[in-house]
């Protein structure tokens, strides 16, 4: 019988741990009785989270004023869902970071994948969103399917990542014929084993085809734009050497102008430095 | 943003990279007219 994507990610789960922080955190929040002390006490049983954390939202890419020393002060300061997203982000880094640089490297992946963040977040605005940290984290792991494949089937994987290279095909396209399924399926099969949000499964298993979208097409339109104009700039690489391909409806959708986007573009070009060096940072510790 | 002064070279690897897209489409034309500073930019790929 052959592997599915299902089967890969079952398999893949005996190397990677889940992001157990994030997820004692979503319950906790979707308590009400919960409060900003009950989940700064989650965050701090894991000492090198939080310092990594105080970190990122004392960084440049943040800019604030005066220093976070606590993880209390930065949940008032960034927000409960920004802390969340952070450390959703940061888990999925850390769970990653076996994957071989000989098939891809990585700080490239990483580089494309926030530049997606930050763009899709701008785009949001850009549609007059108010609340649009989640789509930042939607955009920051669309590809989370790829990093299971490179992963758990590098040969493979680097097959397609050649093929996809020298022009047979795009990158996506390359793996279901290669591998019988895509980055795309393995992305949701993971965001759905880990219980992410509806909407981040989503992104991730349709942002090559989002006018499959179901609950959030609105989310899976913008990070499938994003992944585009970072690809056309280049921000990073992903695995694929091509932009990929545009669903005109999903551009209608979000019923902007095309001549705003060198400018967002150029937004994202000064905000991805800041944002890589203190993701990519490793710690000490 | 200004309008792109590419070599040759530039122009094919541009060529490539846009081989999948609809160059018809106008947000498609504005990308792959697009010159942003190098800055951070990876071209080794293709």
């Amino acid at each position: 019988m052959s592997l599915t994507a299902e089967a890969l990610v079952n398999k893949s789960l005996e190397l990677v741990s889940p992001p157990s922080t994030y997820l004692q955190l979503n319950k906790l929040v979707q308590d009400p009785d919960s409060a900003i002390d009950d989940i700064s006490a989650v965050i701090n049983t894991d000492p090198a989270l939080a310092t990594r954390l105080l970190k990122i939202v004392n960084s440049p890419f943040y800019g604030f004023p005066s220093q976070i020393n606590t993880i209390s002060r930065a949940i008032t300061i960034v927000g409960t869902r920004e802390l969340m997203h952070l450390v959703l982000a940061t888990s999925v880094i850390n769970a990653f970071r076996g994957i071989p640089a000989s098939l891809i490297d990585m700080d490239d992946f990483w580089h494309h994948s926030f530049a997606t963040a930050i763009t899709a977040k701008l785009l949001a605005e850009e549609c007059g969103h108010k609340a649009t940290e989640r789509f930042f984290i939607a955009g920051l792991l669309h590809n989370i399917g790829s990093l299971v494949l490179y992963q758990s089937m590098p040969e493979l994987a680097g097959e397609a990542i050649r093929s996809a290279e020298f022009g047979h095909e795009v990158q996506f396209l390359a793996e279901q014929r290669i591998i019988g399924f895509d980055h795309t399926e393995v992305g949701y099969a993971l965001a759905r084993k880990w219980h992410l949000p509806h909407s981040l499964q989503e992104v991730a298993r349709f942002h090559h085809r989002p006018s499959d979208a179901e609950e959030f097409p609105i989310d899976v339109a913008i990070v499938h734009v994003a992944d585009i104009l970072v690809s056309a700039v280049p921000f990073g690489h992903s695995g694929d050497s091509h932009v990929p391909p545009l669903d005109p409806a999903a551009w209608d959708l979000l019923g902007l102008n095309e001549l705003q986007m060198p400018l967002l573009l150029q937004q994202v070009g000064e905000q991805i430095d800041r944002l890589s060096s203190v993701m990519l940072t490793q710690d000490a510790s | 943003m200004s309008q792109p002064t590419l070599s040759e070279q530039e122009l094919k690897k541009r060529e490539e990279r846009f081989r999948y897209v609809d160059l018809n489409h106008p947000l498609m034309q504005v990308l792959f007219q697009m010159q942003l500073p190098a800055k951070k930019q990876v071209e080794q790929h293709l």
